[in-house]
């Protein structure tokens, strides 16, 4: 599903952020990224979804060399990727039901099926009851799940999420990682930068280290 | 890893097939939304809108007077130019019986639609009262006007009245004819340089109205900011961010339109009467032009497509600064 071969990433010519970055990661896998801030957790997710593109190297995804893509290709190419951030990205002047909406808004799907989907969503992260409260009125791990949901409300195949514990106490994380868990069991590549080292451990998958933007190991859980 | 190209392909074919109509579906309902959500956005704040939409009207008003202005000056440049006469001044020698033969002869010319004859005693009686020098003329000797031929061409363009007049000059008996076109000309220069004036405060003022409506937009991209910023990282393209705001400038320009016509009908019924009873005392039929269902759709359309591509020129310079973190 994502292969990174031999990327590298510098900023402003000098800072290197990511170096000789080579993995692999299967369709269906569910992947820890872990490492201290400043590592290059957020800088990889980054280049994967193209908000960047790597100085060096070549990322595929789904066989695709993502650095070729044109800019008017770009935007097709989110679609099939569900993101996860750290800080929600929420929008905060329309209800759950419509922040959750907003993939499928912008595919231009139809309403009735959008709506079918956005419960569906909602209902999976245990939110379906409050589809018409604003986002200021729920709590930061309700607020988490509702990006969850905007996340994987058009089913995508590769499910990014960076950080998305950062800010919830233990049980929250648990049960937001246990989502995740439940998504990568239908089928879903799901890949969580994370530095929760605990929680990651107590839930045995396949972890990513990296540092000062290498990897310094690959370890298999179970 | 081997079946993704297929699998992909077969993901390909299935958007295919979900298709044109669809897309196009749906396509037209995020216009309608958009137009829709635009509308509200504007309805929100209404003295905000309704002070963009004042400052567009205004900067649309003084061109289109101008070109009311002009076009009432070619109505009266069409009314003179019917009025374009030649006149035959005939030789002093020549009496009234004569001058009656000529007159004829100059009637049965080619290009000449009417002749009217004045006599010299005609003349002298005209002349007397237009300049109500009775006393000082009934003092000279003999009569010293000449009888003269007004004649209408059948073709008043300036050129074609000039080969008449040539032609007119050499008939016997005619002294000399005089066609007075160079204050038409003149006229007609003075309509082109009102054009030229007209088309360049028109650019102007075009641009004015871009400048307020990208000024407008420009604010409201940068209040959207986040939002654009979470479509783009979700896969909206730029058509899709654009489109509210295309609609917002579109409103604004067509608002700006629809008031800047109030203000024109305004204006003219306010001159109307200072401009008849001017006419009148004349002894004119002038009346004020007003825009007519043609102008007023030109002036709409103008003012809706600036608006639009003032919001396009403002929100495609800034989009491209905002880069989603």
């Amino acid at each position: 599903m994502i292969a990174f071969e031999h990327v590298g990433k510098r900023y402003g010519g000098r800072f290197e952020a990511l170096a000789h970055l080579n993995f692999r990661v299967k369709r269906g896998e569910m992947v820890f990224l872990t490492g201290h801030s400043g590592a290059g957790k957020s800088s990889l997710l980054r280049l994967i979804m193209r908000l960047e593109r790597p100085s060096r190297g070549r990322i595929l995804v789904a066989g695709h060399d993502i650095d070729q893509l044109h800019a008017t290709q770009v935007p097709f190419y989110r679609r099939q990727i569900g993101v996860v951030f750290q800080d929600h990205q929420l929008l905060f002047d329309r209800s759950i039901y419509h922040n959750v909406a907003l993939p499928l808004e912008i595919q231009g799907m139809e309403p009735r099926e959008a709506a079918r989907r956005v419960r569906a969503a909602l209902d999976k992260v245990g939110l379906l009851h409050r589809e018409k409260a604003l986002p200021v009125e729920l709590s930061g791990g309700e607020q988490q799940r509702v990006g969850i949901a905007r996340a994987v409300v058009n089913k995508p195949a590769l499910l990014l999420a960076d950080e998305p514990t950062g800010n919830l106490d233990p049980q929250l994380s648990a049960d937001i990682m246990s989502l995740f868990e439940d998504f990568n069991r239908i089928g879903t590549t799901v890949m969580v930068a994370s530095h929760d080292l605990a929680l990651i451990a107590r839930l045995r998958h396949r972890t990513l280290r990296l540092q000062d933007g290498r990897l310094v190991g690959d370890e298999e859980g179970g | 890893m081997s079946r993704q190209p297929q699998e992909a392909s077969r993901r390909g074919a299935r958007t295919q097939r979900a298709g044109t109509s669809g897309r196009w579906r749906s396509w037209g309902r995020h216009h309608r939304a958009m137009a829709l959500d635009s509308v509200r956005r504007l309805l929100r704040y209404p003295v905000g809108s309704l002070l963009t939409m004042l400052a567009i009207a205004i900067a649309l008003v003084l061109p289109a007077a101008l070109w009311l202005t002009l076009d009432s000056a070619r109505l009266l440049d069409a009314e003179l130019e019917e009025s374009a006469t030649l006149t035959a001044y005939l030789e002093t020698r020549v009496d009234a019986a004569e001058a009656g033969r000529i007159e004829e002869a100059l009637a049965a010319e080619q290009g000449v639609e009417a002749t009217r004859l004045i006599t010299a005693e005609d003349g002298m009686a005209e002349f007397q009262q237009s300049l109500g020098l009775e006393d000082a003329l009934a003092r000279l000797p003999g009569n010293p006007l000449p009888a003269s031929v007004v004649i209408s061409p059948s073709d008043p363009a300036p050129k074609a009245v000039r080969r008449l007049a040539e032609r007119l000059g050499g008939v016997s008996g005619v002294e000399e004819v005089r066609l007075d076109l160079a204050w038409l000309e003149r006229l007609r220069h003075l309509a082109e340089l009102g054009q030229r004036v007209t088309l360049a405060l028109g650019v102007l003022f075009g641009m004015g109205v871009l400048l307020v409506v990208g000024n407008t937009i420009r604010l409201a991209v940068e209040n959207r900011r986040k939002e654009i910023e979470v479509v783009t990282l979700i896969g909206a393209t730029h058509q899709f961010v654009r489109r509210p705001f295309l609609y917002s400038g579109a409103w604004y320009g067509l608002g700006g339109g629809l008031l800047a016509w109030g203000l024109l009908t305004l204006g003219g019924d306010w001159l109307a009467g200072p401009v008849s009873a001017l006419a009148s005392s004349y002894g004119a039929s002038f009346v004020l032009p007003t825009l007519g269902p043609g102008g007023s759709a030109t002036l709409l359309a103008c003012s809706t497509v600036l608006g639009w591509l003032g919001a396009w020129i403002a929100v495609s310079r800034h989009l491209a600064q905002i880069r989603p973190r």
